[in-house]
């Protein structure tokens, strides 16, 4: 093996699994350096049960391994204990009791120390001082995505039945100050960062609305992390209470952070919560401002209601779409009818479609979730992605 | 097509020897497919010089392609940095494969200059096979590595390797 041409050994080492590719690293210094390139991946995921901001924070002092990571997955899912345990009796309740009671006890039981593990390091996991100066060191850093829907304990000996609470929206937990905290922390160590580092795609799976009610001057400040955004995909969570208290000034951070983004290809922008949300000061911001995003070719908007006028009068002004998408599935269980659509409490979605057809030259028109024209009694409850012109029966009430 | 099919060419290995083959077999080798379609005519006539192959390699990358000529062509090649994590090999393959080492690696060369993918993948698979689950003192002898470390540099990748995730 040690005559074959460098070319031939990498052929080899791309077959290697990690651990082996580890000891083969330890047996030469050529083997060492050869398998250096393929240790690291691009992707750089932190769990929240696990120490891993001090192995990003030595992968970013490492001369070579600071440039492999391109993308940084930060997992910052916590089980909502209460309505988990709840959710698992549901679950389970067509099972023997006492096959029932052994996966419970076992699962539980490995949920308590990963719960002690989180409890250690996620608090510390996102301070920053460490993130400012992790992602000074990272100049190829591209992209960031925070998810608190993804699940975190997927390791071989975590069990099977968390996986399965987990799919239950209620036991996902969305601790909203902290949420806010983490989030703001990561877009102030990319500002602090944009001479080094550019971000091209971020993303944020649950990211409660309060995030924008910040004040003005830590909102102008984080819209700097959104100035070299190409793609940029927002779950948001509104909740009336605190929200309603902010949403004018929100609405308006909001607004301002994605007019810094200036060559946002595609944005991805959901509001989640008990009922939809209503967009419209934020339609009207970007009228007032005259504002167009220039390069927007995909865009998709879920859990919105807004009039077919106002929303006719933003999306016709987008020029550049070639991809539109209303609606998605939402926040559900497994067995539970997609809610993540598009209301309309005045107008038609015949309306819609049709000015958007005429004034837009759309590659694709696409449709998920519950749409409902409260005017025209137009219902649709779709659980998967269906293209415009296949909706040609228009349900009325 | 069908005539050219079981046409027979003749590959002339680095030592001399001359190997009788069906051309569709043949072209499981990229290098050899591409030479046939710049010779034409010619190459049925001529004989084909494979000059970084020796007989006994030649024979035995040829019994292979005989077994794998039916085979659908490979799928178009993925990002090749990206690391593949699959080390099946078929059985037939497997027992193909069941040869000294020297031959195992004499096997890649020349499915590397034949450019015959597949085979080339089953090679690196088979090598890839044959470090798992191994101690870095078990590779070594496996291979007839020598330990070049210091103990600090060696102390320096195990620092490293722990970094990476196991998965």
């Amino acid at each position: 093996m040690e005559h074959l041409p460098i070319e031939l050994r990498r052929a080899i080492i791309r077959h290697v699994d990690t651990p082996s590719l580890k000891n083969l690293r330890l047996a030469s210094k050529p083997w060492a350096a050869l398998g250096e390139e393929y240790l690291i991946a691009s992707t750089f995921t932190l769990l929240p049960h696990r120490p891993d901001i001090s192995r990003l924070q030595a992968l970013s002092q490492h001369p070579n391994f600071k440039h492999r990571i391109r993308t940084l997955i930060l997992n910052h899912g916590e089980l909502n204990e209460y309505h988990a345990r709840h959710n698992t009796y549901f679950l389970q309740y067509m099972r023997e009791p006492e096959s029932r009671l052994e996966a419970q006890t076992s699962a539980w039981g490995t949920y308590a120390q990963l719960k002690e593990d989180k409890e250690r390091y996620l608090p510390t996991s996102c301070e920053i001082d460490t993130l400012t100066s992790i992602f000074s060191r990272l100049p190829n850093l591209r992209s960031i995505e925070v998810t608190l829907t993804l699940f975190p304990f997927e390791e071989a000996d975590h069990p099977e039945l968390l996986k399965d609470i987990w799919r239950i929206p209620s036991s996902r937990l969305l601790p909203r100050v902290a949420t806010t905290e983490r989030f703001t922390n990561v877009l102030t160590a990319v500002a602090s960062n944009v001479s080094i580092i550019s971000i091209k795609s971020l993303s944020h799976d649950r990211l409660p609305f309060e995030f924008f009610a910040q004040r003005a001057i830590v909102n102008s400040l984080l819209s700097v992390a959104f100035q070299s955004l190409t793609t940029l995909k927002l779950a948001i969570d509104y909740s009336d209470m605190p929200n309603n208290l902010h949403a004018p000034q929100a609405f308006q951070n909001l607004s301002h952070c994605l007019r810094a983004a200036t060559s946002l290809q595609s944005l991805d922008l959901a509001f989640e919560g008990r009922k939809k949300t209503d967009i419209s000061p934020l339609l009207s911001s970007f009228k007032e401002t005259n504002h167009m995003f220039s390069s927007l070719g995909a865009l998709t908007l879920k859990g919105i209601i807004s009039t077919e006028v106002e929303l006719g009068n933003f999306l016709t002004k987008e020029k550049s779409l070639k991809i539109l998408q209303l609606g998605g599935l939402g926040v559900r269980a497994p067995h539970q009818p997609s809610n993540g659509g598009v209301h309309l409490n005045e107008g038609s979605f015949r309306g819609l479609f049709g000015r958007l057809r005429t004034e837009l030259a759309l590659d694709e028109l696409r449709v998920q979730g519950d749409l409902v024209a409260e005017e025209s009694g137009e219902r649709w409850v779709l659980d998967h992605v269906e293209l415009e012109e296949r909706l040609r029966e228009y349900v009325i009430d | 097509m069908a005539a050219s099919e079981s046409t027979r060419i003749t590959l002339v290995s680095n030592d001399g020897a001359e190997v009788h083959v069906e051309r569709n077999v043949a072209e499981r080798s990229m290098l050899i497919k591409n030479m046939m379609e710049d010779l034409g005519e010619a190459a049925m006539t001529q004989s084909v010089p494979i000059p970084n192959v020796n007989e006994s390699v030649l024979k035995k990358v040829i019994e292979w392609c005989e077994h794998h000529k039916n085979d659908p062509p490979a799928a178009a090649d993925d990002d090749s940095d990206s690391r593949k994590k699959t080390t099946d090999i078929e059985e037939w393959d497997q027992k193909f494969m069941q040869v000294d080492q020297e031959m195992l690696f004499e096997i890649i060369l020349a499915s590397n200059y034949l450019d015959i993918k597949p085979l080339l993948d089953v090679g690196c698979k088979t090598v890839a096979n044959m470090i798992k689950g191994k101690s870095p003192e078990e590779i070594r002898k496996t291979f007839n590595i020598t330990n070049d470390f210091t103990p600090e540099e060696e102390e320096q990748i195990r620092r490293e390797n722990e970094w990476a995730e196991d998965r």
